[in-house]
């Protein structure tokens, strides 16, 4: 027993200090291990906090517009508890249209343009107030509904993300494994060989890191641009010519996106877009809809009859035109060339309203910048791929422009007031890729966006636009 | 010792530095400790491509779990008894692979221990290397790393009896080739 412990203190002794130095490509292979683990968690990282930031972005989406909706809700009682002293049916009725006949010359409804003293006003305002608060409650339930919907189908996608990376990381240790035991059977290999293989090991890993890399593209996007819109009673009643025609533009932008797996990008960049409307050119769809209850009293009174004239009531005061239209209330600041101001009055009430009369036709257009954020889900990936995508945007108004357009020629006349410089819109699309090389390929996809809130803030005006746009671009992937 | 207290402080920075990720702090441990751990890894597998490979994997799980090293012992032990983990677990997953090989020719092959003085330990890592993989194993844990044989049969989930004649046939292969490379050596009846 004595001997074997000796014999083992003899080898133990001898490897004691025993020490071989390791070829240098082991720590080279090392540092390649560990720059792959170290991306691997970052990958990991950056997938889950876009998913992170596109669900957050979501939710300040949905408390705005909760917000918004809340804050037309409190305005709205507020005034209505203004009107609480008893009154009779009657006295009601006659105050009622006492105030009506007064609200037809007013321009911008409930801004303080209103000529009668407030103690008149009030009944008047309840009733028509009570009705937009119907209207107004049910618009936010609905878009608060649209909202909730996107966060869910978000969540789930970033589920099926979670699923995917799980997947394919089992899948790719589960290989390494494999790899492991195969080597394990070769015997002696050669320095070269070695090298080799460590040369090859990197060109493996390189391979395997394509799944994740940056997509940059540029599209431009032909589309329909049109709007949804909806106004308060009074608004509505001095404003003749409701537009809900859409126009054809183009648009486009630079698109950039994280592959974050082989299915899953995060796509970002910036784009433009336009929208607006036009007063029609033929009878039926002038600015000035001939309302029976106007009569001109003087002026171009024959021009209203007349093809390509744009005419409509218009508020005159401290300096200001003020015009009610589909988007909101345009300050006019330079009058339309010929244009003559005159007065009308209504066949009932004898009360009068200035009416703005012009050659041409009315143009309203937006301009926005559209900063997005999409999660974009490969369905299919060959030569031909199919992506389904959907987000956010920010959308900055940049351009905010009212026209008088004549004879071929355009006038600047003013712009719309109270739209909202920051907005959030939502976006859906599928697209149609072809790969024409490794790195390039071009892409057909249409999108559809819409503006989540009312981009103008008066609370008599909710005016949202979307766009159908197919985007048409190439992209370089990296 | 003033000398020694350095390095151990040293070292403790560089423990710390490599737990907080930083890459020149593992290069500095990776070259402390590589050529030391390169050679436990050889003495546990048969070519230099697998004892490069759990060098490698070896320093991965270091520097994986080097946040969870507590200094309450030597750290070059802990890093060894990775290194050793490494192998066992390899050898766990290749044991069925392994074929069992006719050692009988080394019965009864008794020599006196003494034999293994003159043998350099460049020369004794080529013979153990040399044994086959179940009796390296046994071997190597056993003499080098000073297991018992129930921690042995727990970490090879083999039996005590089986490490035991195990261990024996690796000496006795061992005693026998060192013979034939050192000459006769004094025969012996009590070293079974």
């Amino acid at each position: 027993m004595s001997n074997k412990g000796n014999m083992d203190k003899l080898i133990r002794d001898k490897f004691e200090n025993f020490s071989v130095e390791p070829p240098a490509h082991v720590w080279t292979n090392l540092q390649e291990q560990m720059a792959q683990q170290r991306r691997k968690v970052r990958m990991i990282y950056v997938g889950w906090i876009s998913a992170a930031a596109v669900v957050i972005f979501a939710f300040i989406a949905g408390w705005l517009l909760n917000e918004r909706s809340g804050s037309v809700s409190r305005d709205v009682l507020s005034r209505q508890a203004a009107v609480q002293s008893p009154q009779t049916e009657a006295e009601k009725a006659s105050e009622e249209q006492m105030a009506s006949q007064k609200e037809v010359g007013s321009g911008k409804a409930n801004t303080g343009f209103e000529t009668l003293p407030e103690t008149h006003k009030k009944p008047t305002q309840a009733l028509w107030v009570s009705e937009a608060q119907v209207v107004e409650a049910e618009k936010p339930s609905g878009l608060t509904e649209a909202v909730e919907r996107i966060s869910y189908s978000l969540l789930q996608s970033i589920r099926a993300y979670a699923k995917v990376d799980t997947e394919t990381t089992l899948a790719e240790r589960s290989a390494f494994s494999s790899d492991a035991e195969t080597t394990k059977t070769v015997d002696e290999i050669t320095e070269a060989d070695r090298r080799l293989m460590a040369a090859n090991a990197k060109d493996f890993s390189k391979k395997a890191d394509s799944k994740s890399g940056w997509i940059v593209g540029a599209n431009v996007s032909p589309g329909y641009a049109s709007h949804s819109a909806s106004h308060s009673d009074e608004y509505s009643r001095n404003l003749n010519y409701n537009s809900s025609d859409g126009s054809g533009n183009v648009g486009g932008g630079l698109s950039i996106q994280y592959k974050t797996s082989s299915r899953l990008r995060v796509e970002s960049g910036v784009y433009y877009a336009k929208n607006g409307m036009k007063s029609g050119s033929g009878s039926s769809d002038r600015l000035y809809a001939a309302s029976p209850s106007f009569d001109f009293a003087t002026g171009r009174s024959e021009l209203v009859t007349g093809d390509g004239v744009f005419s409509n009531v218009v508020e005159l005061s401290q300096g200001e035109i003020l015009m009610n239209t589909t988007a909101g209330v345009v300050n006019i600041t330079s009058t339309p060339t010929n244009a003559t101001l005159a007065l009308a009055n209504t066949a009932e009430s004898k009360d009068y309203a200035s009416v703005m009369t012009a050659d041409g036709r009315f143009a309203q257009t937006f301009d926005f910048v559209e900063i997005p954020l999409y999660l974009r889900y490969n369905v299919y990936d060959k030569k031909i791929g199919i992506d389904v995508m959907g987000g956010f945007n920010a959308g900055l108004v940049v351009g905010n422009n009212a026209y008088i357009e004549s004879g071929g020629s355009r006038q600047r006349i003013g712009s719309t007031e109270d739209i909202s410089t920051f907005n959030i819109s939502g976006t859906v699309g599928v697209g149609l890729s072809y790969a024409i090389s490794r790195h390039v390929s071009l892409a057909v996809e249409p999108r559809f966006n819409y503006y989540l809130n009312s981009i103008n803030t008066n609370p008599d005006v909710v005016y949202k636009p979307y766009r159908l746009g197919l985007y048409t671009g190439v992209y370089y992937q990296f | 010792m003033a000398h020694l207290q350095t390095t151990l402080e040293d070292l403790k920075q560089i423990i710390a530095e490599c737990a907080s990720g930083k890459m020149r702090a593992q290069e500095k441990l990776y070259r402390m400790f590589a050529s030391k751990m390169f050679a436990v890894c050889l003495r546990y597998s048969r070519d230099n491509s697998e004892a490069e490979d759990n060098l490698q994997e070896g320093f991965i799980k270091v520097f994986s779990s080097i946040k969870n090293f507590r200094h309450e012992g030597s750290f070059e032990g802990w890093v060894r008894r990775i290194m050793v983990n490494v192998s066992l677990e390899k050898f766990r997953k290749q044991q069925t692979m392994y074929p069992v090989e006719d050692v009988s020719i080394y019965e009864n092959q008794q020599y006196a221990d003494e034999i293994m003085d003159d043998i350099s330990a460049q020369e004794l890592l080529g013979l153990i290397r040399e044994l086959p993989p179940r009796y390296r194993m046994v071997f190597n844990l056993y003499v080098i790393e000073g297991m018992s044989h129930d921690e042995i049969s727990r970490e090879m989930k083999i039996t005590v009896g089986t490490s035991k004649s195990n261990l024996a046939r690796a000496r006795d292969i061992l005693k026998t080739k060192v013979k034939a490379l050192y000459g006769e050596g004094e025969k012996s009846n009590n070293s079974a």
